[in-house]
């Protein structure tokens, strides 16, 4: 088995490189640079034997003479043969230019892992050091140096190392820093491997791209250097046959014996290039890999073909027969098929589907606007009566950002980060209106008013990094509003955003569409969003439409067995506790290309029979309300004889609660130093600012709270990522030292961590078994030959297939990804896993599956969590207890449904307010967050008091709350007593535990 | 920006106590018997220890340090081991010549660079690209000498239209010098082309792709305004740094490129010290070189601070 997982390993190491080499070759420039530089290696091996005279035999007779059949390239002044000095000079400048970098390469190498990965003092102090080094001009560098060590070839290969090694360090260091805060690179320490496995096995491999460029690139400077010190006569002295000297040499013969000067010169400029061109080459190949398939230029014009669907509409905008197409190799695959829908002025139709289903794709077809290698094929969509996919390119620029605006999910990068807002937003105005400079302003400020920002003049002087994320989302806003459009393109415009700021948007976003009476295509993954801002809705699944119905009617009973699925799979904010199960849907959307001629959601359908795999399905009116689907069962899903569902986890018993804590946090502290100057400390800033906390034995701890509140700093101050300033940490009653390096193999073992990002959750240099096999060896002691059955234990235990040992990275979909790591997590059978956001960056499906995953390992294996996240749903979904963060402060702690029931910490009760509830009809309190314009007050007083609707007065700002206990053992951070909280609060929402204050409801 | 620029003088200032030490301490490594050069081979025992005592030659090395640091402060760059001069007037003089080589390629390379590394990265990954890609990654990599050889045979020999050496006589106006200026700067600007196109096309290519350029066109804007207004400023922006880094290359170049046509330049005078192993003049040199490169890369900072907003308003 370790041989064929070995052997496996090192096939599919080969087949990389075969890769690279495959792509270094395709590209002509390259692939000649890489011949002729293997020439010239060849050469260096086998000169001596190729040679027909040696360097400095000077053939008297024949001296001066030009090339001839024994002299192929003449003889110069002297009467050396030159063909035979210029193969053996590869020896002086290959070989000493090779030595010099391959020096210069290893050196820098160590010196960029250490200085990156330990960071601190030495870090600062070497690289200051290489930033004065830099200064210097390599040549006068290499001057001064081999004036002091002298002209020999140690002497120069020495100097090549000086010279460039600074720099090859700058490279790895940069590498390093990149890698070094990745999740599989913080697994391992906290998995207590030693550095040097962690320097050359985590982290060095993901440097090796960079790094063989740049070696590449040095080589070329390195020879170019000793060129050119031979040339100058500082290098070698004569009668060396280094290429730069015999050109200097021959300089002074140059009318008679212009070979002498012309072949070695050559030699240098032939090599030089080759080099190059293969360093330029190695650089496409491993470090913009995707970059190729654009290289092919644009699309070509293919004629675009008529809707297959001919059903008239009267909609203001209609689509018929959408379909997007992106290349891939020689190929196009669909990535939007046969899409038709209407929507109506002053409607919100939004556009769900997970990642994959084409859904941006979609929005953006309609305006035209596709990367490089996508097209539309077929289909038209008509605006108001105009085939937007027919327009001229003229009518299609008066057409964009004035009759169809777009906004996008990051604000902050989607505007022009060196043009003040007010010339961004004037531009627009100015090109749609024809208004002047004058005009223009004043309408500039009129539509910032109108998207409810409270100073337009400062922000229009305002560059944009000088707004906040929402802020800059109502820039956007603005700038789409202004040439009036008669349709709105939203792309998931509040991703990006944290939770209130959301709700915020939101809002805004509601009435702008009401008042102005605009069509709006609202594109998001959240059900949530969509209950609360669309009409109608259409569910997008692997490119194609599958149902299409009116936001209530499809929430309250979908007919397509996705949307079901769908829909049972994200957490709602009113159902809280262990009784609910989600639905886990299996496999995934089938990628581009993958589609066979059935229904595209057979292959997960739990109702699929032998019709569903006959043919596509087609979308079928299903009612009066404009009602389609896209299911051969669908008159059974709703008359209910057939019901989707998915199978259910095993319902283990509970796990009685082994009672005492696992975790003790106490008083803990982490600053981080504000930006210093000459003049001032700068203010620091209170990542997590005393906290307290218990996690119990089995049970789970929710920690949530919005970006920048502290709660990622918490969870890695307590797992030793980062060295917390002061604070008290117990684990399992035993104290636990703040900095990692003095924990216990036993503590290491006890207390792991799962990360978010699923893309570094691992090492993409290691296959999955070697990644479980070393937590079970170093932490459990797991004898080598046990590990591999145990490895595939744990591997099932996450409900993956015991072959997946030998899989790579790369080959895992993001959700397996975290399942891998979940299992590297539990290898070493750990008492506390810490969940820092694991399902944040995944679909809801894929979600769903991971957190009943979660909750079963937690029965079986009965470890504590703290599940840290920004999801309140998901969080009362899961957790037992919740704390809620702000600011570095814990602001409400207690049991679940204690504080999702009033009394509320007004933070709390503004979150939960603020969540989008995935039912258009339930209700909910609405409070609501001014944003913060500036940096908020320091360290005295509430820290919740420059944005508390509740705000009682001075008393806020000028003292500490108190510390209110709450039933159940929870606790709020408030002014205001509980009693007076509890006569002000309402429930937010109803949910399944809801109580009013004061008594069970 | 107050920050930034009191950081930015710190660090100038550190470079240059470091990169002072190291010039010091690597011309003082230098072999040879400062003594014996000076005073020739004939030269008794007594004299030659009579020398070392005058200048200071017994000194601990940091003292005589610090008495050089102070001196090259002062003004005092002491005099030359082999011609006997000042040093000070005799590198002012070559540094003036090699300034207006150096601002005659920048004049030259900086415009064509910026404008082939533009189109490059307009069209990226079309022919034109290619071509331009291929023909700066040739010429970038060549040593100067050769670029420079090629140059002579093509325009001195078989053209005979420019000089094939530069050796103009000092106080030769610049006007009547220029014909023999246009070789050697032709082949600095060939190298430097190449660097400041690849640069800016890198530049291009990456702005091209950020988000803002899609807000930009579905704005309803053309394309030409598209790249004028948004893409050419933030994508120029960093070619103010670049032109900055590459005068540090353009200086190493010219030290060879000068040596090729003869032209009295500082970096020709630099290897004559280095030949005569003429300390004082050597030491004087580098310095003077090594400010010349940082005080270009804190002009190239601040103006790039300057027109950069994020770090102005900071």
């Amino acid at each position: 088995m370790a041989q064929t997982g070995g052997g496996n390993g090192g096939g599919r190491r080969r087949a990389r490189r075969l890769a690279v080499l495959r792509s270094l070759f395709s590209r002509p420039s390259s692939a000649v640079g890489a011949c002729v530089v293997a020439v010239f290696l060849l050469l260096l091996v086998f000169g001596p034997w190729i040679a027909p005279y040696s360097a400095t035999q000077q053939i008297l007779a024949d001296a001066r003479q030009g090339p001839t059949a024994t002299h192929f390239f003449g003889t110069d002044h002297l009467g050396r043969d030159v063909f035979s000095r210029v193969i053996l000079g590869t020896g002086s400048v290959v070989g000493l230019a090779g030595l010099g970098t391959v020096l210069a390469v290893v050196a820098g190498t160590l010196v960029g892992l250490v200085s990156g990965y330990r960071g601190g003092w030495l870090d600062e102090v070497l690289m200051r050091l290489f930033d004065s080094f830099l200064a210097i001009p390599a040549l006068l560098l290499a001057l001064l140096f081999l004036g002091a060590l002298g002209p020999t070839r140690t002497g120069v290969a020495l100097v090549i190392l000086v010279v460039y090694m600074p720099i090859v360090a700058r490279v790895v260091r940069s590498q390093v820093l990149a890698t070094k805060s990745k999740a599989f690179v913080e697994m391992a320490r906290l998995q207590g491997e030693p550095l040097g496995r962690i320097l050359l096995r985590e982290i060095l491999p993901s440097a090796l791209p960079a790094l063989s460029v740049e070696a590449a690139l040095r080589f070329s400077y390195a020879i170019f250097l000793v060129a050119s010190l031979g040339f100058l006569g500082v290098g070698v002295g004569p009668p060396s046959p280094n290429w730069g000297l015999m050109v200097s040499e021959a300089r002074n013969y140059a009318t008679l014996t212009p070979w002498a000067l012309f072949f070695p010169a050559g030699a240098i400029a032939v090599l030089v290039v080759a080099v190059n061109l293969t360093a330029d080459g190695l650089k496409q190949s491993l470090l913009e890999p995707g970059r190729d398939r654009n290289r092919r230029g644009p699309a070509t014009a293919v004629p675009l073909e008529p809707p297959a669907d001919v059903e008239a509409a009267e909609a203001l905008l209609s689509i018929r027969g959408l379909t997007v197409e992106y290349r891939q190799g020689d190929r196009w695959r669909g990535a939007v098929r046969d899409v038709s829908l209407d929507v109506e002025a002053g409607e919100v139709c939004a556009i769900v589907g997970e990642s994959g289903s084409g859904k941006s794709t979609l929005a953006l077809a309609l305006l035209r606007h596709l990367s490089p290698s996508g097209r539309i094929r077929a289909g038209e969509a008509q605006l108001a009566g105009d085939d937007v996919l027919r327009l001229s390119p003229h009518a299609l620029r008066n057409l964009r950002g004035r009759r169809v605006a777009f906004v996008p999910q990051d604000p902050q990068v989607s505007l022009n980060p060196s043009l003040r807002i007010g010339e961004q937003v004037a531009e627009q105005v100015r090109v749609h209106h024809g208004l002047g400079r004058r005009a223009a302003q004043q309408r500039v400020l009129r539509l910032l008013g109108d998207v409810d920002i409270a100073d337009p003049p400062r922000v229009t002087a305002s560059y944009p990094h000088q707004l906040s994320g929402g802020m800059q989302q109502r820039v956007m806003i603005a700038m789409a509003l202004s040439g009036d459009p008669e349709l709105l393109i939203l792309d998931e415009p509040t991703t990006g955003l944290d939770v209130t700021t959301q709700a915020v948007v939101l809002d805004l976003l509601r009435s702008v569409i009401a008042r102005r009476k605009a069509a709006a295509l609202y594109v998001t993954h959240n059900l949530g969003v969509v209950a609360q801002i669309a009409q109608r809705v259409g569910v997008l699944y692997a490119g194609e439409l599958v149902e299409e119905a009116p936001v209530e009617n499809l929430f309250a009973r979908p007919l397509h067995p996705y949307t079901y699925g769908l829909m049972a799979s994200v957490p709602r904010l009113g159902e809280l506790g262990r009784e609910v199960v989600l639905a886990a849907m299996p496999g995934r959307i089938p990628a581009l290309g993958e589609y066979a001629a059935e229904c595209v959601f057979a292959s997960r359908c739990p109702l699929a029979v032998d019709r569903c795999r006959a043919g596509r399905p087609a979308l079928v009116r299903a009612d009066e309300n404009g009602r389609r689907v896209r299911c051969v069962r669908w008159e059974e899903i709703r008359e209910q004889s057939a019901i989707p569902t998915w199978s259910v986890e095993e319902a283990a018993a509970e796990g009685a609660a082994a009672g005492g804590e696992v975790l003790v946090v106490q008083g803990l502290r982490k600053h981080f130093a504000g930006r210093r100057t000459l003049l001032s400390r700068g203010t620091p800033l209170r990542a997590v600012d005393g906290i307290d906390l218990r996690v119990e034995a089995g049970a789970t701890l929710g920690l949530v709270g919005e970006s920048g509140s502290g709660k990622s700093t918490l969870a890695r101050a307590v797992a030793g990522l980062e060295f917390a300033d002061a604070g008290e940490l117990t684990l399992l009653g035993e104290p636990l030292s703040r900095a990692l390096s003095e924990r216990s193999r036993a503590q290491l073992r006890a207390l792991q961590m799962v990360f978010q990002n699923p893309d570094e959750a691992l090492n993409p240099y290691v296959a999955v078994g070697e990644a479980l096999v070393r937590p079970l060896v170093r932490l459990r002691g797991t004898e080598r030959n046990a590990s591999r059955t145990e490895c595939r234990r744990l591997l099932e235990s996450v409900r993956l297939p015991g072959e997946y040992a030998q899989r790579r990275p790369e080959e895992l979909s993001g959700g397996e990804r975290q399942r891998v790591a979940l299992a590297r997590a539990f290898a070493a059978g750990p008492r506390l896993v810490i969940l820092d956001e694991p399902t944040s960056s995944l679909d809801v499906s894929v979600q769903a599956s991971l957190l009943n995953l979660l909750r079963a390992l937690q029965r079986r294996e009965g470890g504590a969590y703290l599940f840290i996240s920004h999801d309140l749903a998901v969080v009362g979904h899961l957790a037992d207890a919740v704390a809620v963060m702000y600011r570095g402060r814990l602001l409400e702690v207690g049991p679940t449904a204690g504080v999702f029931a009033p009394p509320y910490h007004p933070y709390t009760e503004a979150l939960l307010a603020s969540v989008p509830l995935a039912d258009p009809r339930a209700t909910q309190a609405r409070v609501r967050l001014p944003e913060l314009l500036g940096t908020e007050a320091g360290a005295v007083g509430c820290p919740f008091q420059a944005r508390c609707p509740r705000k009682l007065g001075a008393v806020c700002e000028r003292e500490d709350p108190p510390w209110r206990v709450t039933e159940g053992g929870g606790g709020l951070l408030c002014h205001i007593p509980l009693d007076e909280l509890c006569t002000l609060q309402e429930p937010v929402f109803k949910f399944s535990g809801s109580r009013t204050c004061g008594g069970e409801g | 920006m107050a920050r930034f620029l009191t950081r930015r003088l710190g660090f100038l200032v550190l470079t240059v106590v470091f990169t002072s030490m190291l010039v010091f301490a690597v011309t003082r490594l230098l072999p040879g018997d400062v003594a014996r050069i000076v005073l020739g081979r004939e030269a008794g025992e007594a004299a030659l220890e009579r020398f070392r005592e005058q200048m200071g030659l017994l000194d601990p090395a940091p003292v005589q340090y610090g008495r050089w640091l102070g001196g090259f402060l002062r003004g005092d760059w002491g005099t030359s081991y082999s011609t006997g001069g000042e040093i000070r007037p005799l590198v002012m003089a070559r540094l003036g010549n090699s300034v207006q080589l150096a601002g005659l390629t920048l004049l030259l390379a900086v415009p064509l660079g910026v404008l082939l590394g533009v189109l490059a990265g307009l069209y990226e990954g079309r022919w034109l690209d290619a071509a331009i890609s291929v023909a700066t990654l040739a010429v970038v990599g060549l040593p100067e000498f050769v670029t420079g050889l090629a140059l002579v045979q093509v325009f001195a020999y078989v053209l005979g239209v420019l000089p094939a050496t530069s050796s103009i006589r000092p106080g030769t106006p610049l006007l009547q010098a220029l014909p023999s200026l246009i070789l050697p700067a032709l082949t600095a600007t060939l190298v430097m082309l190449g660097y400041v196109a690849r640069l800016t096309r890198a530049q291009v290519a990456e702005e091209l792709r950020r988000p803002y350029v899609r807000t930009a066109v579905l704005k309803g804007l053309s394309w030409r305004r598209v790249v004028l207004r948004h893409v050419l400023r933030n994508a120029l922006l960093p070619t103010v740094t670049v032109v900055a880094i590459s005068f540090g290359w353009l200086i190493g170049g010219i030290i060879v490129i000068e040596n090729v046509f003869n032209y009295p330049g500082l970096g020709r005078l630099l290897l004559f010290a280095i030949d005569r192993r003429d300390f004082p003049l050597l030491t004087a040199i580098s310095m003077v070189v090594v400010l010349g490169v940082l005080l270009a890369n804190l002009a190239a900072d601040l103006l790039y601070a300057w027109l950069n907003p994020r770090i102005r308003l900071d």
